[in-house]
């Protein structure tokens, strides 16, 4: 009598373990599988995102330094501004807003000023000038120190060693 | 029954695998961009540094080369270090203006594939040439995209 009903038994807690072992599995691989989506889509926003970065970081200080190549006059504009002044009646200004922009705008003698930014680019950025040089300091993001970047202005390096 | 439904498991564990290996490959194949293209940035950087100092120090040679009489057009290459002369180039085109006083050269850079001008403007003062402008003609470009020859 005893048998049939330990058969029985011994089947449900068969049953049981291969269900609990099936649920553990699946949990393991859900969560496995999250992680690996989750991941994935941060990876493709991360580089997506990076790359925008480096456009703008690229093309504005491209545009910087043919400002400051030509410049016969900069001078600072608080910590985070030069004022450029170009051959002829151009003058340009570049600051860092309080928005992490970098900003720049040319004032022409009889026209509207133009003004371009840069999002992100003027993130704690500084700008110094000495002499013929401007120096643009980055600060730097976790485990890198800050970087320098020398900006130098042609004429006025030409001019400075003319006696 | 039975076979439907472990096909049915079969095809849900094929289009889970297949869904995340896609997912993975374009993780991946976006980091792989990512770093091939800071790989050529770094490359472009170094390129471009170069470029500058190229320019740099061909306006000093610019400002030697100038002659109390710029007449005519003239073309110059000017020499390099031995160690730059495989991979770069700097050739100078002197153009005097219409204006007697005022004289226009134009340095074109060239270095590991990239190239880089620049437009000087030299005015006289007391019998002297002063450079009095100086125009870089945009960002660097790739070689390849230019004419052999420059414009007469």
């Amino acid at each position: 009598m005893s048998r049939p009903n330990r058969t029985a038994t011994s089947r449900r807690g068969f049953m049981l373990i291969h269900m609990l072992l099936a649920i553990g599995l699946f949990t393991i691989f859900s969560l496995a599988a999250y992680r690996l989506i989750r991941l994935s889509l941060r990876i493709s926003a991360d580089v997506s995102r990076l790359e925008n970065h480096h456009l703008r970081h690229d093309a504005s200080f491209a545009r910087l330094r043919e400002d400051v190549w030509g410049a016969v006059a900069i001078g600072p504009v608080g910590k985070k501004g030069l004022r450029i002044r170009k051959p002829g009646r151009e003058t340009v200004t570049w600051t860092a807003d309080s928005e992490g922009a970098l900003v720049r705008s040319e004032a022409t003698r009889g026209s509207y000023p133009k003004r371009q930014s840069w999002p992100g680019v003027g993130e704690n950025i500084l700008l110094r000038v000495d002499g013929p040089t401007v120096s643009i300091t980055l600060p730097g993001r976790g485990d890198t120190t800050d970087r320098t970047v020398l900006l130098v202005s042609q004429v006025m390096l030409t001019t400075e060693g003319q006696p | 029954m039975r076979q439907v439904g472990t096909c049915r498991r079969d095809a849900f564990a094929t289009v889970a695998a297949v869904v995340l290996t896609g997912l993975v490959s374009v993780a991946l194949l976006a980091t792989v961009t990512l770093l091939r293209n800071d790989a050529l940035r770094t490359r472009r950087a170094v390129a471009e540094a170069q470029l500058r100092q190229l320019l740099l120090a061909g306006q000093v040679a610019a400002s030697a080369a100038l002659t109390d009489n710029e007449n005519e057009r003239r073309v110059l290459k000017i020499d390099l270090p031995e160690e730059l002369t495989a991979s770069s180039s700097l050739t100078l085109v002197l153009d005097p203006a219409n204006q007697p006083d005022l004289l226009t050269a134009t340095l074109e850079a060239g270095h590991d594939g990239f190239y880089q001008s620049q437009a000087l403007t030299y005015r006289r003062v007391d019998g002297r040439w002063a450079l009095a402008e100086a125009q870089l003609a945009g960002p660097p470009r790739r070689v390849s995209l230019l004419p052999e020859e420059p414009p007469p």
